[in-house]
């Protein structure tokens, strides 16, 4: 049996001597190779992404656009062609009379198709693992030298890639074995390609064998939760099942009357083939969902080259309090939680590194960091990884959609009720788009939080239906009453005004503020006494009235500029709020603030400067001195510092120190970048800068100051040196001129 | 019967469509140790009983018996001892002769060093290492033959294997398979269309027209049941003049071109008698040749 099988696979493997075969595989396998090489060497084109291995991220490349056309135009050729060898002089009947059952003769055939095609893939690793160590001996490539080859991911994948090309084989193998001429099952395939490809973009489809190469490449770095294999590659496993198996039966009982239909009864046992193919798809392809886990767990590892200081914290919005905090070790987490989250959006944080985050009580999170010099990225896994993959699609920038930019852009030429039926189809066109959603590991996330995520979609469009669209009708059309059509009314329905599932995520805050603000009827930024009254009276529950409250106080205690005003609310609306806890923490902010007024003595800071001195407060006693808070990193901090610097050469004397703090993590990015700076700048580096930001209540950089001669604030927040206001304030404050 | 049969045949029926009956009830029994001639005009379904014969036509029933055994069930084991060359030989151009047979050696578990001796056998060793892209239609049929030949089967089923060869290669082959059969004990199987390549070679014929089988026995049956005269064909310088005069003497003479005169004759004596007798008359003889009446009920029978 074996050996008849190896006797089978042998006599194939020799008929592949002066068939042609290895010069369609050679070039097949040299081409993406070498024009990736070519253009990375002479076309400048580079790889940005450096926090990832080198050597991945070119053969990564060579593979995406191999995999996409040329691997199945050629899995389709060789097919076509080992078949060809018997149909053209009548191989057929030559082997088919030799003492060898049909059966190894068919599945020798089509190992030898496989092997060709592995043969193939490892070609192509081959050429480019060539083509990048000649790009490393080129200017850029100076890093795939430092790296080392990851070479069990990348033959994981090529593995991956081989397998999913197994349906679409074993069907073009079974249609070559049918059809004896070599055009027409290759034509089938090529459109087959194309039409699998075109409906792979509309999203439809997905499981034609066709398609599986392609899902591959998509999926580069496999299965986020370990599986060996993407579903669509243990979907084309089966179809190479079904395909093998049918083109077994025609090919043993010569036709496919003889193979199904005659005696008529045979027609049960490709029934019963057909069922079983149909449950294995069916098991293949059902979504799956994350069960709960049976505690809340959160680990991670890190990968990077840096020394990670501090340790892991997940923090609950919109305060950053911290629910919980877990040591590295060895770059790596793992902590587990025993109270209740609610679920929504959380942040994780590794020193000054932040995520956003989908999770709650019960659900494993698993997070893998990648932190370099140029890139910050995260990877979820757990209980939540389809509800965070879907999360970051929905909400994140890269999600454009035309037909919301055409909404928004030309409400004035929408009647009412086109408008709301707009909305309606937008509404429905992105719930299908949610529910549709799976991860290219089949996962759906739960349905607690698609439902949240459908709302959460929805507000941003009742935001348009219920305050922008009014706002632009009453612009257009002075005299004319809005109504919208009946159908409009479900649409408002979607959100209510109390919807604590939602209370977790930003966007719902947002709409609960415009929303109040629209109904109390004051400006949609206004912090009007009015709005805060309103939101006390009609809030329909306790959670949102704190919510909104702490919210919009917040807001409130960074925006106003006139303390008496802010103080005002402060003291009138805080005690409103029934939590304590975010009461301290609002009197606390409003205190702080308080502090920073014109007259209050300046925060105490340490810094260093270039020579390595400690440089505080008191070495400018006796002199102004206007601060420039900036970074290495900080683009607009880099556009401020040139007219920082002009007036430095033009104010700096006895009266007036200019001062520039860098608050750069690391000590030797900013003497690199600040010995470059004028020499009128004196240049500082905050020892610690989380003690200094917070000192200085800073939350975003560039931020200008000015000190007065005795160490007290003058200003604490001023307009930036390339605006006049910024010298304005200097003549006014250090020289008293008008 | 007691004789073994290698090949037999029951009731075989294929019909390529309703309409069409391509063989109807054909019942062939092939003794061992025969070389059997399957002759019938193109297109009497001498190839599809020989693809049936090999299970490449697949038969409704369980009446194809080869060596034996039933050929549904001891399909492909029963090809160990069968070497076949159906239609046109079944070749692989891009590989050259030696690589062809090396494939049916790997098939067959056979040893290596059979392939020079094979194709020695067939004339084709000078060009064993030549691609049989570029072979003549004759050194592909030589080859076809070497790889039914390869496995030293104890059944040959050859279709047509003198085709595209020349005179003396078809002797050649002619006196191999004469010689296969008679040290080795080779069944032959020969299809042909060609009544004579058949009567020089078999030793049993079987005649097929339509589907139909017409007749089926031995070489030597054949005179006697079907009462077929032997006839016996002169040369001479002139055949038309001497007919009148030869005829008052033998009364079945006649001539059938001018320099051909046929006799009927019963004994091998009678022959030596009617040349002593022209050659008394002053007839130059020129040659002699005995045969059977085969063409004309050849002809005969496949003409209804």
């Amino acid at each position: 049996m074996i050996q008849n099988s190896i006797k089978a696979f042998k006599a194939e493997w020799l008929k592949l001597k002066g068939s042609g075969m290895f010069w369609i595989l050679l070039p097949m396998s040299l081409i993406t190779p070498l024009i990736i090489t070519l253009a990375t060497i002479f076309g400048g084109t580079e790889f940005h992404d450096v926090s990832e291995n080198q050597w991945k991220s070119f053969i990564d490349n060579c593979y995406t656009s191999f995999a996409g056309f040329f691997y199945p135009i050629f899995l389709i050729l060789i097919v076509v062609r080992l078949c060809q060898v018997e149909h053209r002089n009548g191989g057929w009947k030559l082997i088919e009379t030799q003492p060898i059952h049909r059966l190894h003769l068919f599945i020798a055939k089509f190992k030898t198709a496989i092997l060709l095609s592995l043969l193939c893939l490892l070609c192509l690793l081959v050429f480019a693992l060539l083509g990048a160590t000649i790009y490393s001996f080129t200017k850029g490539g100076n890093l795939l030298q430092k790296q080392t080859i990851p070479i069990v991911k990348i033959l994981a994948f090529v593995v991956r890639l081989w397998i999913a090309g197994f349906g679409l084989m074993a069907l073009q193998y079974a249609l070559s074995i049918w059809i004896p001429n070599f055009a027409l099952p290759f034509i089938v395939g090529f459109v087959m390609i194309i039409a699998a490809s075109i409906m792979s973009a509309f999203d439809v489809a997905n499981w034609l064998p066709y398609s599986a190469p392609s899902l591959t490449v998509k999926g580069i770095n496999g299965s986020i939760i370990n599986d060996w294999l993407l579903h669509h590659e243990r979907l084309s496993i089966a179809w190479m099942f079904l395909f093998l198996w049918i083109g077994y039966q025609y090919f043993y009982f010569k036709g496919w009357a003889n193979a199904f239909f005659k005696p008529f009864n045979k027609i049960i046992k490709l029934v019963v083939a057909i069922t079983i193919f149909a449950m294995a798809f069916w098991w293949i392809e059902k979504p799956v969902q994350s069960k709960p886990y049976h505690t809340t767990v959160v680990a991670g590892v890190i990968n990077t080259t840096d020394t990670i200081k501090g340790s892991f914290v997940l923090l609950k919005l919109p305060d950053l309090d911290t629910v919980l905090t877990a040591p590295i070790f060895n770059k790596k987490y793992h902590v587990t939680f025993q109270g209740k989250l609610p679920l929504g959006e959380y942040v994780v944080g590794v020193g000054k590194y932040k995520f956003k985050v989908i999770f709650g009580s019960n659900d494993s999170l698993y997070c893998k960091w990648t932190i370099s010099k140029t890139k910050n990225s995260i990877e979820f896994s757990g209980t939540r990884a389809a509800e965070n993959e879907l999360y970051k699609s929905m909400i994140g920038k890269e999600n454009f959609d035309y037909d919301d930019y055409y909404l928004k852009q030309n409400m004035k030429d929408f009647k009412p009720d086109e408008f709301a039926n707009k909305i309606a189809e937008q509404i429905e066109k992105l719930n299908k788009k949610i529910d549709k959603f799976k991860t290219s590991d089949n996962i759906k996330p739960a349905q607690d939080f698609v439902a949240i995520l459908k709302k959460l979609k929805s507000i941003e469009y009742l935001n348009l239906l219920q305050n922008k669209y009014p706002r632009t009708f009453k612009l257009y059309h002075p005299n004319q009453k809005l109504v919208y059509p009946k159908e409009a009314d479900t649409l408002q329905k979607i959100i209510t005004m109390s919807d604590s599932s939602l209370l977790k995520f930003d966007i719902y805050k947002t709409y609960l503020s415009q929303s109040f603000r629209h109904q109390a009827g004051v400006r949609p930024t206004s912090f009007d006494t009015t709005f805060f009254n309103y939101v006390i009276a009609f809030a329909k529950s306790e959670a949102i009235k704190n919510t909104v409250l702490n919210a919009e106080i917040t807001e409130a205690i960074s925006f106003i500029k006139d303390s008496s005003y802010r103080n005002y609310l402060a003291e009138k609306y805080i005690p409103q709020i029934s939590d304590e806890k975010l009461r301290t923490k609002l009197y606390n902010k409003n205190k702080l603030q308080n502090s920073f007024q014109r007259g209050k003595p300046a925060p105490f800071f340490v810094a260093e400067n270039l020579l390595g001195e400690l440089t505080t407060l008191m070495n400018f006693k006796g002199r102004f001195i206007a601060i420039d808070v900036w970074a290495t990193w900080c683009g607009p901090c880099l556009e401020q510092s040139p007219y920082f610097d002009e007036l430095a050469e033009k104010y700096t004397d006895e009266m007036l120190a200019f001062v520039s703090i860098s608050v750069d993590e690391e000590k030797n990015d900013w003497k690199r970048d600040a010995s470059d700076k004028s020499k009128n700048v004196l240049q500082l580096w905050a020892i610690n800068k989380d003690i200094f930001m917070n000192a200085y209540g800073i939350d975003g950089i560039p931020r200008f100051m000015l000190i007065d001669p005795n160490g007290k604030i003058v200003n604490i927040n001023m307009a930036r040196p390339s605006e006049q206001e910024f010298e304005a304030i200097l003549q006014r404050e250090v020289f008293k001129t008008k | 019967m007691s004789e073994l049969l290698a090949i037999e045949t029951k009731n075989l029926n294929y019909a390529f469509s309703k309409y069409r009956k391509a063989i109807n009830n054909l019942s062939l029994q092939v003794p061992e140790g025969s070389i059997f001639g399957f002759l019938g005009p193109n297109g009497a379904g001498k190839t599809t009983t020989m693809r049936m014969l090999v299970g490449m036509l697949p038969s409704d029933d369980d009446n194809v018996f080869l060596m034996g055994n039933s050929l549904r069930k001891s399909m492909p084991q029963v090809f160990e001892n069968i070497g076949t060359l159906i239609e046109t030989p079944s070749l692989y151009l891009h590989l050259n002769g030696y690589n062809n047979l090396k494939i049916i050696c790997i098939l067959r578990g056979i040893k290596i060093d059979r392939i020079n001796a094979t194709l020695d056998l067939v004339g084709l060793l000078q060009d064993g290492k030549r691609k049989v892209k570029e072979y003549s239609l004759g050194m592909k049929q030589r080859l076809g033959i070497a790889m039914a030949l390869l496995s030293n089967p104890k059944l040959l089923l050859l279709d047509e294997p003198v085709n595209g060869l020349d005179p003396a290669g078809m002797v050649e082959v002619r006196e191999l398979l004469k010689k296969l059969n008679r040290e080795h004990n080779i069944t032959v199987f020969i299809s042909s269309h060609l009544l004579n390549e058949i009567e020089k070679t078999c030793t049993h014929i079987s005649i097929i027209h339509k589907g139909n089988l017409q007749y089926q026995g031995s070489l030597s049956d054949l005179q006697q049941s079907q009462g077929l005269a032997k006839e016996v064909t002169f040369n001479v310088n002139d055949a038309i003049v001497a007919e009148p005069i030869v005829k008052q003497q033998f009364n079945s003479a006649r001539a059938i071109n001018r320099n051909t005169l046929v006799f009927q004759f019963e004994q091998e004596e009678d022959i030596s008698q009617i040349n002593k007798w022209l050659v008394g008359q002053g007839i130059n003889v020129s040659g002699i040749n005995s045969k059977l009446g085969l063409e004309d009920w050849f002809m005969k029978i496949t003409s209804k």
